[in-house]
């Protein structure tokens, strides 16, 4: 209030301003209850201002923490809810694949292939799930969609792409060579049956493992080179139902057995898995080299062929924009000899689109939920629990097995084998599970901060009202006195001025 | 004794009455009138001859003078203090109400919160809008503030210029009336006029503090508390004012004529002689003193504080810190630093200690790009441990290395490699141990190959859009700052920028978002002590929120101490207003009484005159 008095007679208003000045609390009480708010500016707010201060900073830090937990959790509940979704999607394949499924068809594909297409894209689907314009699984780059479309992904962009359809083809060629019986070459003459590893030594098609023989008539001797070879030496007849066992690996790791039995001379059978007996050695001898070269390319069409796909899915799904996915080099495919070399960004499909650093794919998107505790809630598409299933959902969807082909059953059967084998995501593999126990800890993480920080704020916010705000009843007691005191001043103002001797002459 | 003489005594005791009916009808009529002094008749014998009469009837004004220049003085100090609490609760009103959506802490915070989210969700366009829009509203409080600040000071500016044709006028009236005063002692009219010369005079003692005295003619000069002579029968000096209009931050008083960019009042006395009155602090108290302190010093520090915080919060989110590595040269170790990129105003920070067992002390160097610029000014800062210098690198690296060995002194050897500047201590004397060498260069682009997390986030928008670096060439960069700092437009241009610091930067990229809440809320930041938060004189390590926070309950306190010392001084006033009063105020009871009196007297006056008619006539029976 500023003196503005004029001259000194006007110093009269001395108890006027008193009155003045209770009235003006009075107005500044009645603006309290009002408003519930102690004072309007931090000067008129006394010693509690910096409490105040760093109230209001600490809340506001809260209420972002809070926030940040609220976001974060509608994201992993999602995540953790597609990684769910796709872990069943997983284990239903390995059902479907349980039992013998194989129903020859004018399309080539069994039912459970049917569904495997399906749930390729519905896995997708799940990869591509987006919150707020937020790819939940691409890494760093949330703002790109993580993954191709189907038809992208398996039959390429038709402008020079490669897709997974084309790149098994070409492992399936250099797999199994020109002549079909997976790069082994045969030959043998007079009592000798021989079987050996191409040379120069490559990763294509089978590798000799080694071999053995039920009976000392046929004794093979195996080098292990590289590049391997056997020999089999039909020393003698061998007897009736004598086996000879070679032992081959498989570019996807699996090793195969082919039993060759001798039958009796004027038998038939087929000529896969056995051999007839001849008049002599030699005769047996050709006999078994038909055989051996008969079983290879029966083996080759059926499981090389299957484990062709395997590592030609498993090659396609590791590509990324960074390391694009190994390739067989060619054309020609069948004779290839150099080991896959990585494609381009011009020539294959990129499935994956999102970032591909080499941190934790955990760590790639995070909620601060306290000052030192960041909660990592990221995720990649192709990560490899994510790329298994992928690759086996692929498989069966690409593949086809015509219904007059005779070895269409085998085959069907070496890929359901290898299917549900990798969909158990046994050897070391991540699993889908750890995913959601590791966005479930992050959930876990997540609820324990929101507890803490809200039972803090509500600390925080009543200690800051009692330093902001005033409660109704301290406002109305005060009000109440200082009305009594006000009224007392006016009545007593009142009766001093009527007390003149003026009223009295 | 005669009766013709009781006869004269009646009828000079019927005039002495009617006089003081007279006085009382005066009081009475004018017992709410401003400036109304209360009077009294008095009445003395008078004895000549034998004779004895009511002689002379004296009318005086009823007045105590002590309590009276008491009064001034307090009415001054009273001016005083009410329009520094006046002023301050304006600036107090700028911060907006405590949690209040418009209060500076609040939008601060704000700022911090959407910088909190935003590193959860990088990509996010919404939460990249909230920061930015966040920011805008920062960086246009800060505007606004300073604007506020500043037209306060416009404000007082013209109050100044006011108060100063205000004081001309008064002493323009207080010559005449004190002319006429003394021209005519015997005046009727003199109470009135006296009355009239201590209105002027109170009305004087608002605008500035004065004492009063009067000579044996009546005349009345003034001096001011300060000893200087400004009235004396008539004005001995006129005041100027050279107001200027629309105060900016760099506008600032001066002694120097050529430097000063706000008005200063200028006395000047008959034998045209003139002299500075701020300079020679004529005004002590009153108004006016009040406004000049508002002008040159409170309003210019809550610029500085909130300068501050613009400058901290733009250099917090671009300068680098690029640590020294570690070299040793014989017994000598120290570091080698990299200058390159330093810009004007960037920072080159040494920390050492003084062994044995000496606290790790502080050299600052500053670049600055012409010798003009040294040395810096007060507002650079600095203190006994964090002495702060500038350093001219117009002359290269050689000259950079050159001057700072002269400020460092012995015990450390300076020498440069092209712009690799190193520092090593005395090795085996061991009388000093350095321990670290940091260059602080601002990061000036926004992305670039190889580019830097931190980046310009906020820019000086006087400099068309540059980057901020605190320079000091060509006047301090800081000052009014605050009104200036803006948010790049490079950054609402291309959003992603908040991310990407580099081309393959991915938009969920977590480094730059949190490097940008962290400088803020986490990194200590070296405040100068020129800033007077909370009354620290040393150079203080705070967060940028901490200063926000630390500013806004600074100039909080500040109003409350105003307020408190108003409230105080008004008691004082009331004081000494009740005391004067005792004895100037009329009391219309008191005039009722002495009417009654009066009354009496004069029916008792008029019966010894019909008394002696009486006795006159049986004299004439006879």
């Amino acid at each position: 209030m500023t003196i503005s008095s004029y001259g000194s007679g006007a110093y009269r208003a001395a108890t006027p301003n008193r009155l003045v000045s209770t009235r003006a609390d009075l107005t500044d009480l009645e603006r309290q209850l009002a408003t519930q708010q102690r004072a309007e500016t931090y000067g008129d707010l006394g010693t509690d201002r910096l409490t105040s201060l760093d109230l209001n900073a600490k809340i506001s830090t809260l209420d972002s923490w809070l926030e940040g937990i609220t976001r974060g959790n509608v994201n992993l509940q999602l995540s953790s809810k597609a990684v769910e979704n796709y872990a069943k999607l997983t284990t239903e394949t390995v059902n479907d694949t349980r039992s013998n499924t194989y129903i020859p068809s004018s399309t080539g594909r069994s039912a459970p292939q049917v569904l495997a297409e399906e749930k390729f894209k519905q896995t997708l689907d799940l990869l591509n799930t987006q919150v707020n314009g937020r790819y939940l699984f691409s890494g760093k780059t949330s703002d790109v969609q993580p993954t191709l479309g189907y038809t992208e992904i398996i039959e390429g962009d038709g402008a020079g792409r490669a897709g997974l359809r084309q790149l098994i083809d070409e492992r399936r060629q250099a797999d199994l060579g020109v002549a079909g019986l997976g790069r082994l070459t045969t030959g043998g003459a007079a009592a000798t049956a021989t079987i050996a590893d191409e040379a120069p030594v490559h990763g294509y098609g089978f590798k000799l493992a080694g071999a053995t023989s039920s009976s000392a008539a046929m004794t093979p001797a195996f080098a292990a080179g590289p590049p391997a070879n056997l020999t089999v030496t039909v020393a003698s007849q061998p007897a009736v139902g004598d086996t000879l066992r070679v032992q081959l690996t498989l570019p996807d790791g699996t090793t195969e057995e082919i039993v060759l039995a001798a039958r009796a001379t004027g038998t038939t059978g087929q000529a896969s898995d056995s051999f007839e007996i001849g008049v002599d050695v030699n005769a047996t001898a050709a006999n078994l080299r038909a055989s051996i070269t008969a079983a290879l390319g029966k083996e080759a069409a059926t499981t090389l062929s299957a484990a062709s796909s395997q590592v030609a899915a498993r090659n396609f799904f590791a590509g990324t924009a960074s390391s694009p996915p190994l390739r067989v080099p060619g054309p020609p495919y069948n004779t290839a000899t150099a080991a896959p070399a990585a494609g381009t960004p011009a020539n294959t499909v990129i499935w994956y689109r999102g970032d591909d650093g080499t941190d934790p794919a955990r760590s790639t998107a995070s909620v601060q939920v306290d000052k030192g505790q960041i909660v990592g809630t990221g995720a990649r598409a192709n990560e490899e629990a994510f790329r298994i299933g992928l690759a086996q959902f692929a498989i069966m969807a690409v593949e086809t097995f015509p219904a007059n082909d005779a070895n269409s059953q085998s085959r069907y059967e070496a890929m359901t084998a290898r299917v549900s084998d990798r969909l158990a995501f046994g050897s070391g593999a991540q699993k889908p599970a750890e995913i959601i126990t590791e966005f479930g800890s992050a959930q876990t993480a997540l609820a324990r901060a929101k507890e803490r920080h809200e039972s803090t704020k509500n600390y925080l916010g009543t200690t800051l009202s009692s330093v902001e705000t005033v409660s109704r009843e301290e406002v109305a007691v005060q009000i109440l006195s200082l009305q009594t005191q006000l009224q007392a001043s006016y009545e007593t103002t009142s009766i001093l001025s009527k007390l003149t001797l003026t009223n009295y002459l | 004794m005669g009766l013709s003489t009781s006869l004269n005594t009646a009828i000079l005791g019927l005039n002495a009455t009617q006089v003081g009916i007279g006085v009382v009808s005066q009081n009475v009529a004018n017992a709410g009138t401003a400036g109304y002094v209360r009077r009294v008749v008095t009445t003395s014998d008078s004895l000549s001859g034998q004779t004895v009469g009511t002689q002379t009837t004296q009318v005086q004004r009823l007045l105590d003078k002590i309590v009276q220049h008491q009064l001034w003085q307090e009415s001054a100090g009273a001016a005083y203090t009410s329009t520094r609490a006046d002023m301050l609760a304006s600036v107090d009103k700028l911060y907006g109400a405590p949690g209040s959506s418009t209060a500076l802490d609040t939008i601060y915070n704000g700022f911090t919160s959407a910088l909190q989210a935003f590193q959860n969700d990088p990509s996010s366009y919404s939460l990249r809008t909230s920061v930015l829009d966040s920011a805008t509203q920062l960086a246009g409080r800060l505007n606004t503030l300073s604007d506020g600040v500043q037209s306060l000071r416009s404000q007082a500016e013209s109050g100044i210029a006011a108060g100063v044709n205000k004081i001309n006028d008064l002493l323009g009236a207080l010559t005449t009336v004190n002319a006429r005063i003394v021209g005519s002692p015997n005046d009727p009219a003199l109470a009135n006029l006296k009355d009239q010369r201590d209105l002027i005079l109170s009305d004087l003692s608002q605008y500035m503090d004065i004492k009063t005295s009067e000579d044996a003619r009546g005349s009345t000069s003034i001096v001011t508390s300060g000893g200087t002579q400004i009235f004396d029968g008539r004005p001995s000096v006129v005041f100027s004012f050279d107001a200027r209009s629309g105060l900016s931050p760099d506008d600032q008083w001066s002694s120097n004529p050529a430097q000063r960019g706000v008005g200063t009042i200028t006395m000047s006395n008959t034998t045209g002689g003139s002299l500075d009155a701020i300079a020679n602090r004529t005004f002590r108290s009153g108004e006016i003193a009040a406004l000049i302190e508002m002008r040159d010093t409170t309003l210019v520090q809550a610029q500085t504080q909130l300068d501050e915080i613009a400058a901290q919060l733009a250099s917090a989110l671009s300068d680098r810190e690029i640590a020294g590595t570690a070299v040793t040269a014989g017994a000598a170790t120290g570091f080698d630093v990299d200058l390159t990129g330093l810009q004007a105003g960037n920072k080159v920070t040494l920390d050492y200690a003084v062994t044995p067992g000496g606290a790790t002390q502080r050299f600052t160097f500053v670049r600055v790009d012409s010798a003009a610029s040294l040395p810096l000014p007060a507002s650079a800062g600095g203190d006994a441990n964090n002495r702060v210098v500038g350093i001219d690198f117009s002359g290269g690296p050689a000259s950079v290395a050159a001057q700072m060995q002269t400020a460092l002194g012995g015990g450390f050897t300076v020498s440069n490699t092209g712009s690799v500047l190193r520092i090593v201590d005395d090795g085996a004397a061991g009388t000093r141990d350095v321990k670290a060498l940091t260059a602080r260069p601002t990061a000036t682009t926004l992305s670039s190959v190889g580019g830097s997390a931190e980046l310009p986030f906020f820019v000086d928008s006087g400099a068309s859009g540059a980057v901020f670096t605190g320079s000091y060439d060509n006047g301090s960069q800081t000052l009014g700052f605050a009104g200036r700092i803006q948010l790049n437009q490079a950054l609402v241009a291309d959003r992603s920028k908040l991310v990407a610091f580099e081309p393959t930067t991915a938009q969920g990229d977590t480094t730059r978002p949190k490097l940008l809440l962290d400088r803020l809320t986490q990194s200590q930041r070296a405040v100068t002590n020129r800033l007077g938060i909370d009354g620290s004189t040393a150079t203080t390590n705070v967060t940028v929120s901490g200063l926000v926070q630390r500013v806004v309950s600074t100039q909080g306190q500040a109003v409350e101490a105003a307020k408190r010392l108003d409230e105080g001084q008004k008691v004082a006033l009331a004081a000494i207003q009740s005391r004067f009063q005792e004895t100037a105020q009329v009391s219309v009871d008191q005039e009722m009484a002495t009417l009654i009196e009066l009354q009496n007297a004069y029916a008792a006056n008029a019966r010894i005159i019909s008394t002696v008619k009486e006795m006159m006539d049986v004299l004439m029976r006879v």
